[in-house]
């Protein structure tokens, strides 16, 4: 980006937006954007339009672009990459570029420029998800945000784990009698055994409430107030005495007076007579004497107490146990510096409010002028409150933008913190927002469009929505008319029944048999499918999670090669298997289960496992193998692979290498003492295979942004909405909650003030909505063939109203009577032969990779000498090949340690003793250099001179050792040689060398080394090396000493041998062992 | 001026470097470079240069000096105090933020961790030293920072570093007192004073990037000092001189718009971690020989990609050498000192089991003389017992004793350890003893890798503890024995231990030594950015433009370096390859090295097509030279005939078989089971047990048929309460203690039941009978089996002249009888229709009604629920009764199931549940 084009300084900038067409920004028009995408519109093309349109005008680290997975922002990524180089090159593309750019005078050679500043400045672009860029903008504030040192954030396992340590904390954490209380209130009265497990439940179900929440909100109930006892009573017996002549009106009194006396509240806030006279109304069309309604009357406050008295406890309670929670999980993860997505995006929202973002420009290197949301309807508000400050500013700076797409239609993340409404509430918070609608699809077949219109806006026929009716007909009175650019494309969307087992009675209470021949159905129906057009894709798209591994387990029975999105967990196996049940064996040998099936597999032998009651064996091989995990869990699963090769298949040999993968990718994750952990992990992680399989299984979650020849959704029988766990009530959809409680019975709500009856009404509307957006998603994931199929009913079941559950609202609009035989077409439309007039969807699936291995011929150049060596230094190979570890560590704490280099250092100074000594101010300094403060270098001088005059270290380092050459270690002959004439004598200390030996490099620093030699001729060496071990003056340790070095001084000998040329003979070695004043010399072999 | 010499870069560099210094430095035929220093940027180079010397000068050699850039400093002024310790300088720094006043500290870090927590003030010591190291380097303060960023626009941080120079003040007044060094201090007093001098020849190799510490040193020995520099050859000086500065290090602005030529061929884009080892031993398959072994190399800019390219070249026997043997953290001992910790934090039952099963610490135990299967009575006694923590061990059974001797086993091991709060430094002589207790008795060998590397991780612990005792007394900690190994653990995290052996093999190194590398093949992996070129642009303390503008390590410079690099990799190699991966081994998506767009738009536009169009193929093929075979070998074990013949049949086995013959088989004729220590909380079986523990006693007991309610509950809930103090103690895990209040309550209901029941005329006869003496029971003519199973109680009412035959039941759900034991019209359970049979030898005809007493989560729902079978039924259950035992007798095991067994069962990895193309269903 050139100079010119930087934006200026901010303050300048920050003026509230005014009307302005500056050349820098965008037309206003656009300038501030939303746009609603209905599925398939391109909702990416439209982003990587804009951001290539900003790209012009502002420097990469100006845009923020973010969406929704990880895997998608490096998508956007490539996209622009892509059309920026086909455009570069190609004059077709260009033009066809130009008009997204909205600049018919886009050039080639601006287009060159843009691609070049783009990759030139990667490492400045921001494209990513919101927890991405949250979490690096969290690393530049960690110390503001009061984020521990070093955080990291923390995911699945660890992420469980931590969870499981919060409960155990707080079950410990006051007298068991509170914990009693408490479960009690929140097992609403029972005893359920499991209680971990139930504060778990809680915990997942309700944090997120919690954190989105203030206290008050959780006791908002009203005051409520018993009757006493005796006045209680007396109302029920007044009831039960009042005379009534109405057969059905007394039946019903008697039975509110049971219930009274059992005091089974719901019973009669359910039917009788209580709600009728609390109302003043009638009962079956019979007035209730007013007296008796009076009772009733009075009796009805008692009655609301008893309702809302231990639902308020539990609430509270609920609250109180999450409140507990959140402290040990808070503290917890400090400790444990691992915070999780939303704990950054939490701190970050609370630390935004009232700042601006241009405080966190400077450390973010940056400004961000614009801002581009992709997939904004799954924002959670919490990401909003952090991300909006942003937006904002990009609203309000004269060239920024803002930009967000989305489809409040496809918002089916509501359970993970998403709130599509936040969508429409961007037009009202910011400023000057303009908004776009894009309903023509990209994908789908104007058959499927079609149904797809037929549904959503027929949908509103359904006659049985009750108390929902409006939000249904609302959503479809909202919903655009799709069309679609593929007006050429066949298209196909059939509404069946599945058949009803054989022999079975349809009872309306059991309809478990009925679901499972439906999947069976489908199974075949896939393989029918896949029959007719093996080249196309198939999606069944489930509702629920284990369907969809029912639903492989039968299409891989019809043998057919399905894969879950995303894959399965690798024990799909029985290789892979196989080597878990080694790894429970390791972790328990008591594990009888496992052995057996080791001992039974091919690697009972391998590992002598043959009797799977023989106990001693399971636990001697546990030891081992555990000790074998130790250097990893990939090299040992590696290993095992290449053994179980020959038993496999080609698909258990892929399973089994993604298995030494993932424990590679184990090994750098974690470290754990326990080999269960792995089966954990291996348990919880699903691994694609590499296979082109054309059918695949997923939920409708998996499938967002997926499109496919042909879905397959037969799970729509399920309901539309479920009973919730808690109802919350907010006066916004960003603001927090002013009301939460836990869910109860419809009638309940009731009891309560008005204000509060809606949280009822409002949550089961957020839940309609999502599944109508579910609903959505499954639509118009296809792009020729759409089947549906549905649960067949026998005619006397039939009724006349439509059920609460997504096939009700289908049938409503495309099938309106009633009917449901087994296996029955309800409704039809398009050419079922589609695949016939698409090229190539009927071709035959050619090549399967998974039964292709590339064979690879490896070879080396072998040349005549080694190129690298071995490196050793000699002071390493001390101590020959067997070692103990005390030989190993350096004795003495750290005084002493630096008392022996300070010797050792010292000892350097040290040429000829009888001709000088070295001052004490050298003595000092090399000290004071050393750092050698803990010592007391007056006292180590002394010492070190007194060491010095220990007879046989005085003899050796004076020059007349060498005068008398019997003492010396040669040979005879060598001897004779010294004694022919006169030497001269050289010493040096810290000689460095280096050579080749044996193929390995050794190269070290000789203490002191002192060559004898006539006229310059080299007549023998000595090596000493001083070691200032502290050891017992016996002569056992120093036999040991000697032994222990004896290797590195060989090393030494073997220096001067090369380095002077000089025959083994004539070099002679030996050591001085300071602290003791003994000097021994060394024979060399 | 230093001296500048440029090597050809269409060679590699250090063959010239040494033919150089042997022609200058050789007379008498020995090279004597003993008065020279030759410096390099990293170790590997050093280490290789010297290779090369040697076998050069073949061993004629006085060899130089050889040190990395960061150690030259230190050659060239005479230090005058010791230097301070890392660990000294974090304690240093932590003490010195310590010592601002409340206000200033919280400007700085909003939430300031407590005054006990040494290890989060030393993570802030730690984050302030690598700020103070790196500024340093370029000759600034902090104070400079706070004024120098001044004129920067957006800067708004001047406050904020004026608050961190007091701080390096304070760190630096503390320094003093405790007359150390800091290191960074001591270089720019010795260059202000111009104390640097040498008398040796520097010889620099490769340094391209020097900071200014280094270059002002430099400059004050200038007339010593020669560098290599690895340049295009045909360059004119001018045009070397645009390129390298004149201390031979890189412009970086020349090197920022230099084209870089790379061939189409040379790039690879591939997936993630597997994708790119598989891609290495594809390339080097395709060199065809060439190349020897060890002249490839391997670059690894991402070094998480290791184990998968190890592992990959290993499955085609390729050998390689990483520079990481083992990270210490990985090492057996740390792991061991790590188990020790967490088990000295906690006395954890939990920690105890991890402690317990480190494999260094489980040979151990097993040379103290336990029972070879210590570690299975372990693992049962915590399933029995369930406690939270080793305080007391219960029980008297074998396993009980085993574990009683294992813990204190551990705990006579662990006694170094023991004892409160003390200084750092006294915690490090228990250390040591600790490890020689554990590993003394070992003999290791010097050329085994695993024995090397657990050797030297010991050294390193050791040598780490040894350090504590050299700190400065007033900086020194006080902290428990836990805290002391967790502190000690941390500070040695980072380092590494490197391999021994040394076969011929594929070197694999980081991208900072590949430069000077001189192999002749070079593969590089991730090349991707934020590793090469690496960048920061945000950051806590130093972002880019902060950093360009005090003129610090900086993109730009990060980015000439990383390109210099690599221009000289293609040039001086015979063959290079670059592997871009889009995803890491977290599956984060990584963007492609600028540096493959160092070149023109046109170019780039090709590259970009080439690299991200539609045509690129899926790599779905796998690359091993493993072979599978046609058919799955994996079967699932037929069942073999039995040696000895069953004659007695419990009463609830029927139901296990009826479900599954094959896991039948497995678990009551094989007697296999999963033994494991995973427990939170009773389970069904251990809370129905206790329940119905406490039920018996009260059944034998005075109390049995008793209408004093209070009596009743009283004497249920004294004795639910010894049971549970046997079984369980007084600490046991926390749910449990909250479970037997859910028993109380149930208990409580029981009683309130049992008490009507009574005065309904119920009276208990017999209580838990029939378990020993099994009931004949005929199946055919020749064959007579024995029921075994124990009824739960007999009642019987005299007004009504009915006997009932009841069993407890403690499920949460409280299921009715027919649900339990039938299913769509099929008996699936027979125990209490085979209650009817042992009844009888206890008088009970006549009007027998069978049920269950449930005793559910809901206590409302306390009380009996009868079945109400027909005779027809009744005898049906017989005939499924003899069916069944004849099936069994005949070892009818292997019967396949039409549908996939129902819930999940430790018997499932052996009968394939889950597996794909599962040999059978059972
Ligand atoms: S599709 Fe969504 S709501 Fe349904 S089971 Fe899956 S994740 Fe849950």
């Amino acid at each position: 980006m050139s100079k010119s084009k930087r934006p200026v300084h901010p303050a300048q900038k920050e003026l509230l937006f005014e009307h302005t067409t500056a050349r820098n920004t965008l037309p206003e028009k656009i300038q501030r954007l939303v746009i609603r995408a209905s599925a398939g519109t391109g909702k990416t093309f439209q982003l990587t339009n804009r951001y290539l349109t900003l790209m012009r005008m502002s420097p990469l680290e100006g845009i923020l672009a973010s969406t929704f997975t990880r895997k998608a922002a490096g998508e956007i990524l490539e996209r622009i990459l892509l059309r920026l180089a086909n455009a570069a090159l190609d004059k077709k593309e260009l033009d066809e570029l130009k008009p997204f750019l909205g600049d018919p005078e886009f050039t080639q050679h601006e287009c060159e420029r843009l691609l070049q500043e783009f990759t030139r400045n990667l490492h400045r672009v921001r494209i990513s998800t919101l927890d991405g860029f949250f979490s690096r903008l969290a690393g530049s504030f960690s110390l503001e945000l009061g984020l521990p040192p070093g955080w990291g954030i923390l995911e699945g396992l660890d992420a469980e784990e931590l969870k499981s340590r919060a409960i155990e904390t707080i079950l410990s954490g006051g007298p068991a009698q509170d914990v009693v209380r408490l479960m009690h209130l929140l097992d609403k009265g029972d005893t359920s055994r499991s209680v971990f497990q139930l504060i778990s439940q809680k915990v997942d179900s309700f944090y997120d409430a919690f954190l989105n929440s203030e206290e008050p909100a959780w006791d908002k109930f009203p005051e409520v107030h018993f009757l006493s006892t005796e006045e209680k009573d007396q109302y029920i017996e007044q009831i039960a005495a009042f005379p009534l002549d109405g057969k059905n009106m007394t039946k019903a009194r008697d039975k509110d007076v049971e219930a009274l006396r059992a005091e089974n509240w719901h019973a009669t806030l359910e039917a009788g007579l209580l709600i009728p006279a609390a109302h003043g109304a009638t009962y079956s069309r019979q007035a209730i004497p007013d007296q008796l309604a009076e009772l009733y009357r009075r009796l009805y406050q008692h009655i609301q107490a008893g309702v809302i008295t231990p639902w308020a406890e539990q609430t509270k309670a609920t609250y109180q146990l999450l409140k507990k929670f959140h402290t040990v999980n808070e503290r917890l993860k400090y400790e444990t510096k691992g915070m999780m997505f939303n704990d950054v995006t939490r701190k970050l929202a609370e630390a935004m409010q009232g700042r601006t973002t241009s405080q966190l420009a400077f450390r973010m290197d940056g400004n961000i002028d614009h801002i581009l949301l992709d997939e904004f309807q799954d924002t959670s508000p919490l990401q909003w409150k952090a991300i909006r400050p942003f937006a904002d500013k990009a609203c309000r700076t004269i060239d920024g933008s803002f930009f967000c797409v989305g489809d409040v239609k496809q918002a089916i993340y509501g359970w993970r913190g998403g709130e599509a409404a936040i969508f429409d509430e961007i037009e009202t918070e910011l400023p000057a927002i303009n908004t776009e609608e894009l309903n023509r699809s990209f994908r789908s077949s104007p058959v499927i469009m079609d149904a797809v219109n037929r549904i959503f806006t027929g949908m509103s026929q359904h006659n049985s929505m009750e108390e929902l009716t409006t939000t249904l007909q609302e959503w479809s009175h909202n919903f655009p008319k799709h069309q679609t650019t593929k007006s050429d494309l066949p298209g196909y969307v059939k509404v069946v029944t599945s058949p009803l087992p054989e022999g079975y009675e349809l009872d309306g209470k059991n309809s478990g048999p009925v679901v499972e021949e439906l999947l069976d159905y489908t199974a075949k129906y896939v393989a029918e499918l896949l029959k007719a057009a093996p080249n196309s894709t198939i999606a069944v798209l489930t509702r629920k999670n284990a369907s969809v591994g029912q639903l492989i387990f039968l299409l891989n029975q019809l043998g057919i090669d399905a894969s879950e999105e995303g894959g399965n967990p690798l024990t799909d196996s029985a290789a892979v298997q196989l080597v878990l049940s080694l790894m429970r064996l390791a972790d328990h040998p008591g594990h009888t289960a496992a052995l057996f099936h080791i001992v039974t597999s091919p690697l009972g032998s391998k590992f002598g496992l043959t009797d799977h009651s023989d106990s001693n064996s399971a636990h001697a091989f546990a030891l081992k193998f555990r000790q074998r995990l130790m250097g990893g869990y990939g090299p040992v699963v590696h290993e095992l692979t290449s053994t179980l090769a020959p038993y496999c298949n080609s698909r258990e040999l892929r399973r089994l290498i993604q298995l030494s993968a993932q424990a590679d990718n184990f090994d750098a994750a974690q470290l754990p003492l326990r080999p269960s952990r792995f089966v954990e992990f291996i348990e919880q992680r699903k691994v694609q295979e590499p296979t082109d399989s054309r059918v695949r299984v997923m939920t409708v979650h998996q499938s967002k942004g997926l499109e496919f020849d042909t879905v397959i959704a037969p799970e729509l029988d399920e309901p539309l909405t479920r009973s919730p766990s808690y109802v919350t009530l907010s006066k916004s959809p960003t603001a927090s909650p002013d009301f939460v409680a836990l869910a109860h019975r419809k009638g309940d709500f009731d009891l309560l003030p008005e204000e509060l009856q809606k949280a009822y009404s409002h949550t089961m509307s957020r839940s309609l909505e999502e599944s109508l957006c579910l609903l959505y998603v499954i639509l118009t994931r296809a792009i020729h063939g759409l089947h549906i199929i549905l649960r067949p009913s026998h005619a006397k079941n039939e009724t006349s109203k439509h059920p609460k559950t997504y096939a009700g609202l289908i049938r409503a609009a495309l099938a309106p009577n009633f009917a449901l035989p087994p296996e029955h077409v309800l409704f039809e439309t398009g050419s079922e032969h589609w695949y016939r007039e698409v090229p190539g969807k009927t071709n035959p699936m050619t090549h399967d990779p998974s039964k292709t291995a590339a064979k690879l011929e490896i070879a080396f150049a072998h040349l005549p000498q080694r190129r690298r060596v071995r490196s050793v230094a000699p002071s390493s190979i001390e101590g020959g090949q067997a070692v103990k570890l005390v030989n190993v560590l350096p004795h003495g704490n750290a005084a002493a340690q630096a008392r022996g280099t300070l010797f050792h250092q010292w000892m350097e100074q040290i040429h000829w003793l009888e001709e000088s000594q070295p001052a004490d101010e050298v003595l000092l300094r090399i000290a004071r250099e050393q750092g050698a403060q803990h010592l007391d270098i007056k006292k180590s001088i002394k010492q070190f001179r007194k060491m010095l005059l220990q007879p046989q270290i005085l003899q050796t380092l004076s020059k007349s050792a060498y005068q008398n050459f019997a003492h010396l270690p040669y040979t005879n002959d060598v001897i004779a040689d010294l004694a022919a004439g006169p030497i001269d004598l050289e010493v040096s200390n810290e000689t460095a060398f280096s050579i080749i030996d044996d193929d390995r490099l050794l190269n070290g620093t000789i203490d002191r080394l002192v060559l004898i030699s006539r006229n310059s001729q080299l007549l023998a060496a000595e090596v000493i090396d001083y070691k200032t071990d502290a050891l017992p003056n016996e002569p056992g340790a120093i036999e040991d000493l000697i032994e222990h070095y004896r290797s590195q001084l060989q090393a030494y000998v073997k220096g001067v041998e090369i380095m002077h040329n000089l025959p083994l003979q004539r070099i002679s070695a030996k050591l001085i062992l300071l602290s003791l004043g003994r000097v021994e010399t060394l024979q060399m072999s | 001026m230093v001296t500048r010499k440029f090597l050809d870069w269409t060679h590699a560099a250090l063959p010239q470097v040494v033919a150089n210094l042997q022609a200058k430095y050789t007379s008498q035929k020995t090279c004597d470079l003993s008065n020279v220093l030759v410096v390099f940027p990293g170790q590997q180079a050093g280490r290789r240069f010297l290779e090369l010397l040697t076998t050069l000068t073949h061993g004629k050699l006085m060899p130089p000096r050889i040190m990395t850039v960061g150690q030259l400093p230190e050659e060239l002024y005479e230090p005058k105090l010791a230097f301070a310790s890392q660990l000294t300088q974090r304690l240093a720094w932590a003490e010195a933020l310590k010592q601002l006043p409340d206000e200033d500290l919280q400007t700085v870090i909003a939430q300031p961790p407590s005054e006990r927590d040494v290890d989060a003030w030393l993570s802030l010591g730690e984050l302030l030293s690598k700020q103070h190291r790196e500024l340093a380097a370029d000759l600034l303060s902090f104070d400079d920072v706070a004024s120098r960023g001044a004129s920067l626009s957006e800067f708004n941080e001047a406050g904020r570093w004026g608050i961190l120079s007091q701080v390096q003040k304070n760190y630096l007044a503390l320094l003093d007192e405790y007359e150390v060094w800091d290191q960074q201090s001591a270089r720019l007093v010795a260059i202000e004073r111009k104390e640097c001098r040498t008398d040796k020849q520097i010889i620099l190799v490769g340094t391209v990037d020097l900071n200014k510490t280094m270059r002002s040193m430099l400059d004050q020995v200038s007339e010593h000092v020669t560098t290599y520099i690895h340049a295009p050859p045909e360059l004119k000086p001018k045009q070397l001189n645009a390129l390298f500065d004149e201390y031979g290090c890189l412009v970086a602005s020349a090197w920022a718009d230099r084209e870089i030529e790379i061939g189409f061929e040379q790039v690879e884009i591939v997936d993630g971690p597997l994708e790119q080892a598989e891609a290495v031993v594809q390339k080097i398959a395709n060199y065809n020989g060439q190349f020897a072994i060890d002249d490839i190399t391997v670059c690894l800019p991402d070094d998480r990609i290791a184990p998968h390219v190890q592992r990959t070249l290993k499955q085609f026997d390729i050998s390689s050498r990483w520079v990481i043997a083992k990270h210490l953290y990985e090492s057996k001992p740390y792991r061991l000192l790590e188990a020790v910790s967490a088990y000295l934090e906690s006395f954890s039952t939990t920690d105890f089991a991890n402690l317990i099963r480190h494999p260094d610490m489980s040979a151990w135990i097993d040379q103290q003389g336990l029972p070879a299967e210590w570690l299975s009575s372990w693992d049962e006694y915590v399933i029995t017992h369930l406690q939270r923590n080793t305080d007391e061990i219960l029980g008297k059974s074998q396993s009980s004793k085993i574990c009683k001797q294992l813990k204190q086993m551990i705990h006579n091991a662990l006694k170094p350890f023991a004892g409160d709060s003390r200084p750092l430094s006294d915690w490090a002589s228990p250390f040591t003893d600790f490890l020689l207790t554990i590993y003394g008795d070992i003999e290791f060998q010097k050329d085994n890798e695993a024995d090397v590397v657990l050797l030297s991780a010991c050294k390193k612990l050791h040598e780490a503890c040894v350090e504590h005792t050299s700190l400065p007394d007033a900086l020194v900690p006080v902290v428990t024995a836990p805290q002391a190994i967790h502190l000690t653990l941390e500070q040695v995290q980072g380092e590494i231990i490197t391999p021994i052996s040394n076969e011929a093999a594929i070197q694999l190194y980081g991208w900072l030594d590949m430069a000077l590398e001189d192999a002749g093949a070079a593969i590089i992996t991730s090349f991707n950015e934020s590793y090469v070129p690496s960048s920061v642009n945000h950051d806590l303390f130093l972002p880019n433009r902060l950093r360009a503008h005090l003129e610090i390590e900086d993109n730009s410079r990060r980015y000439a370096r990383d390109a210099y690099a690599l221009c000289v990799l293609l040039h001086s190699r015979k063959e290079l390859h670059l592997i871009v991966a889009k995803r890491d081994v977290q599956s984060e998506p990584m963007i492609p090295s600028r540096l493959l767009f160092a070149t023109d738009a046109k170019t780039i536009a090709l590259r970009v097509q080439k690299f991200f169009g539609e045509h690129q193929e899926s790599r779905t093929a796998l690359v091993t030279p493993l072979q599978a075979g046609e058919v799955s070998q994996f079967s699932i074990p037929k069942p073999v005939a039995q040696l000895f013949k069953k004659q007695s049949f419990s009463v609830t086995e029927f139901s296990m078989y009826l479900a599954s013959p094959y896991r039948y088989y497995l678990g009551r004729v094989l007697r296999l089971g999963e033994l494991s220590d995973a427990v939170d909380e009773l389970d069904p079986l251990a809370f129905g047990n206790l329940i119905h523990e406490v039920l018996n006693v009260f059944g034998e007991s005075p109390l049995a048929n008793s209408t004093d309610q209070a009596a009743v509950t009283e004497f249920l809930l004294e004795t639910l309460q010894k049971t549970v103090f046997n079984e369980y103690g007084s600490d046991p895990l926390f749910p449990v203690i909250v479970q037997v209040e859910q028993v109380r309550a149930r208990l409580k209901a029981f009683a309130q039941w049992q008490v009507g029941w009574r005065l309904e005329g119920w009276e208990m006869k017999f209580c838990e009978v029939g378990g020993q003496e099994g009931t004949p029971f005929q199946i055919d003519e020749k064959t007579t089996i024995y029921i075994k199973g124990r009824i739960d109680r007999i009642d019987y009412n005299a007004d009504l002249d009915q006997w009932a035959v009841l069993d407890y039941k403690t499920g949460d759900a409280g299921k009715e009888p027919n649900q339990v034991h039938r299913t769509k019209g099929m008996w699936v359970d027979l125990q209490l229709p085979l209650y009817r049979h042992l009844s009888k030898k206890y008088g009970v005809t006549g009007n027998v009604l069978l049920g269950y007493v449930v005793i559910p989560r809901d206590t409302n729902q306390i009380g009996p629920k009868f079945a109400n079978w027909t005779d027809e039924e009744l005898l049906e259950a017989d005939d499924v009764v003899r069916d069944t035992a004849l099936r069994i007798l005949n070892e009818e095991f292997w019967i396949e199931l039409d549908k996939p067994f129902p819930y999940p069962s430790g018997f499932d990895p052996i009968c394939q549940t889950g597996v794909f193309g599962s040999e059978a269903l059972v």
